[in-house]
């Protein structure tokens, strides 16, 4: 026996151990964890959390009936749908309910029913459900990528699954010496997008309240850093729940920033005064004959957009701000089709940006010889068709001092389990204006929001604005020429002009009441620069009387600017003071502080509850500490 | 003790000493399996506390978000949006300048 144990145990032998590892071996099968995606200061936007997915095995169960009806009763779902899964005996194996919570798992696992069983399964989560839903996509069932950066980093994000081969004991249950391994679920990289969250929820609210105002049929939006072409804010109105991903309507999950490709009208003259001015074919303060608004090229007419500027002259600059269309032609012309073609396309408008996102449209620019009548309709933004990114990105490379950049989203990606983190850094594709004409341009772009230009309405008090405005003809989808009332009401611009921090592009489609940029696009320009600026703590550096106001210490008025004297106690208390404590008896906190709301009043509370009692009492005067202590009582 | 004593004494004190080898082998080996499972039971306490804290984050992210903070502000307390002119950024030289 002695002899026989020895070789059984000493001596090699292949097929014992294969029926040795099959008897004492387990194959643990740990699948990763999709990574997380965070906005630019780690606040989550998309994460992966664990659920529990019910299956049963039908041939071990042994009451089929009733436990059909009990998960029946318990889903709220038909009972012949379960039934018919789970009565057949032949099968081993049926998906009850994926995805459940922690809560639900719990509970099923008290009924303690033979033939059901649990699966952790991962579900991704967008917690802020629309927000940014446009450019994060969304996954599908088995949490593949389908759209958006889900689809774009499916592979950084998803990571790779883990095999793990250890030994079990009789009871099946594995022998690890290392615990952990099946702690540390393998993850995906987290990505941290250059998205600011907050930025995109004043741009998506102040989207959907314009469609809503101008009852247009969708708008966009995108924010640019001028410095690194870093997108900031990207969004879409329609939008969609991103937690419901492929089951949302398709219109509504496009990305119109970068995949439509349309006609933007007069914002492309910026392009054509700048490919003028490096190609010295005009200086700002040459004059062009405007031709009272009416310019002939051949049998066709080239008008201004706007009756009353039937102007004789304009100088490049004024061309730029009352935005001729006739100005704008006769540049041009004078550049030549093919010196405005080489422009364009060096600010990038005939190829993709490069974004890291799939689907971006190229932009439509036929190659020159043009006739001159193209390459008048091309000056103003017509006959060339653009995506929403290609623009914003090109008043960017004007913004910065002249060089485009390639704008991205991924900010970094941080690799938890290798510890590596990838840093995107700036990529400058070309310079396409030097700093003196870019310097310029900004000038030129900063008269187009000042009083009397087209862009007035984005001016923002303290802060000076440059920006283009931009209306154009919605292009008939069926066949030749364009819609009649359809049109795309665009405005884009930088701000602060003298320093630019953003660039932003807003586009309303097909707005129904009123339709000129002025009125429809620029004010949510300015609405959105206006919250960035707040933001950013922005100091403002613009100074008129309107938005100076002098401290009533002062006994010197400053002499180089004008001022507007308001006391700036007025600023504490914009209400009229208080003299006599109100009744606030009875009152909740809230209440009170919205009674006592803009008031001087130094408030003290004790307690909890409604307001019981107040020191000085209601009717009374109030001290020169204006001291008032409140008790409250629940 | 006498050689002759020891030298009786040396099987018994080989079986002494084997038997107390393979007792405390056995221990070891018994012991590294109980810590094992302890180890084990521990690892899935760690990752149940792990998903807890990702589920945690996940209510926190909802909690933050800015549409819900700003129905809250607006509507639960008496909070209104900053109206133009209403920021006002002291420059340091007794000059304000409305934002």
């Amino acid at each position: 026996m002695l002899v026989r144990g020895a070789y059984l145990q000493l001596l090699p032998n292949p097929k014992l151990e294969k029926i040795k590892t099959r008897q004492f071996s387990k194959i643990v099968q740990l699948s990763s964890r999709r990574g997380d995606i965070l906005d630019r200061s780690g606040q989550e936007m998309a994460i992966s959390v664990t659920t529990y997915s019910l299956f049963a095995d039908p041939k071990i169960i042994k009451d089929p009936y009733s436990t059909a009806k009990r998960l029946s009763r318990f889903f709220d779902i038909p009972f012949k749908s379960i039934y018919s899964k789970i009565k057949n005996k032949k099968r081993r194996f049926v998906w009850i309910q994926r995805r459940l919570d922690e809560k639900t798992y719990k509970k099923i696992q008290k009924w303690d029913i033979r033939g059901l069983a649990f699966k952790e399964e991962f579900s991704r989560v967008y917690p802020h459900t629309q927000l940014a839903a446009h450019t994060l996509g969304f996954v599908g069932n088995e949490q593949q990528g389908l759209s958006g950066l889900e689809r774009e980093y499916q592979s950084v994000l998803s990571g790779d699954g883990k095999r793990i081969h250890v030994q079990r004991d009789a009871r099946g249950r594995p022998l690890v010496e290392d615990g952990h391994i099946f702690a540390q679920t393998p993850e995906g990289s987290d990505i941290y997008l250059t998205i600011d969250k907050e930025l995109q929820f004043w741009v998506e609210k102040e989207l959907r309240q314009a469609v809503e105002k101008h009852q247009a049929k969708a708008a966009w939006a995108v924010v640019l850093n001028p410095e690194n072409s870093e997108i900031l804010s990207m969004a879409s109105y329609p939008v969609f729940d991103a937690n419901k991903g492929a089951r949302s309507k398709g219109s509504k999950m496009r990305n119109k920033v970068i995949h439509d490709v349309y006609e933007v009208g007069s914002v492309m003259k910026a392009f054509t005064i700048a490919g003028a001015l490096k190609h010295n074919v005009v200086e700002p303060n040459t004059k062009i004959n405007t031709e009272n608004g009416v310019f002939r090229i051949g049998k066709r007419k080239i008008t201004e957009a706007d009756s009353k500027h039937n102007f004789k002259e304009l100088t490049v600059s004024e061309v730029l701000s009352y935005s001729s269309n006739v100005g704008t032609s006769k540049i041009a012309l004078l550049m030549t089709d093919s010196v405005l073609y080489q422009t364009l396309q060096e600010f990038g408008f005939t190829e993709k940006t490069g974004v890291d996102l799939s689907g971006e449209g190229k932009g439509l620019l036929s190659k020159p010889p043009w006739r001159d009548h193209l390459t008048a309709n091309i000056s103003f933004g017509q006959g060339v068709a653009v995506t929403a990114l290609q623009l914003a990105n090109a008043y960017a490379a004007i913004a910065n001092g002249g060089v485009l950049h390639q704008p991205y989203l991924i900010k970094e990606i941080r690799d938890i389990d290798k510890g590596e983190v990838i840093r995107t850094e700036k990529k400058a594709i070309r310079r396409v204006l030097s700093e003196g004409n870019a310097k310029l341009m900004k000038m030129m772009l900063s008269q187009v929001v000042a009083e009397g230009g087209s862009g007035y309405t984005a001016r923002i008090d303290g802060f000076p604005v440059a920006g283009k405005t931009g209306t154009a003809q919605r292009v008939n989808p069926d066949g030749r020429g364009y819609l009649k009332g359809a049109y795309i009401s665009n405005f884009v611009g930088f701000v602060p002009a003298n320093d630019p921090q953003y660039v932003i592009y807003v586009a309303i489609d097909t707005p129904k009441n009123g339709y000129y940029a002025t009125t429809v696009a620029a004010p949510v320009f300015r609405n959105i620069a206006h919250f960035a600026l707040r933001k950013q703590g922005a100091t403002p550096v613009y100074m008129s009387d309107g938005n100076i106001i002098k401290s009533s210490r002062e006994t010197a008025e400053p002499k180089d600017i004008a001022v507007k004297k308001v006391n700036l106690n007025t600023w504490k208390a914009v209400a009229e003071p208080l003299q006599k404590v109100p009744s606030l008896k009875g009152l909740t906190l809230s209440e009170v502080l919205r009674t006592l709301h803009g008031q001087d009043v130094d408030l003290h509370i004790q307690g909890r509850g409604k307001v019981a009692k107040s020191q000085p009492g209601a009717g009374e005067l109030l001290g020169k500490n204006r001291k008032l202590k409140l008790r409250l009582s629940e | 003790m006498s050689k002759k004593q020891v030298k009786t004494l040396k099987p018994f004190l080989s079986i002494v000493i084997l038997m107390s080898f393979l007792f405390v082998f056995a221990f070891i080996k018994m012991e590294n399996r109980r810590m094992g499972y302890s180890f084990l039971k521990l690892a899935k306490k760690e990752k149940q506390l792990r998903n807890l804290k990702r589920d945690k984050r996940v209510k926190l992210a909802q909690m933050m978000d800015p549409d819900r903070v700003r129905v809250l502000a607006t509507r639960r307390l008496p909070m209104k949006k900053a109206s133009d002119g209403q920021i006002i950024q002291m420059t340091g030289d007794g000059i304000a300048v409305i934002q």
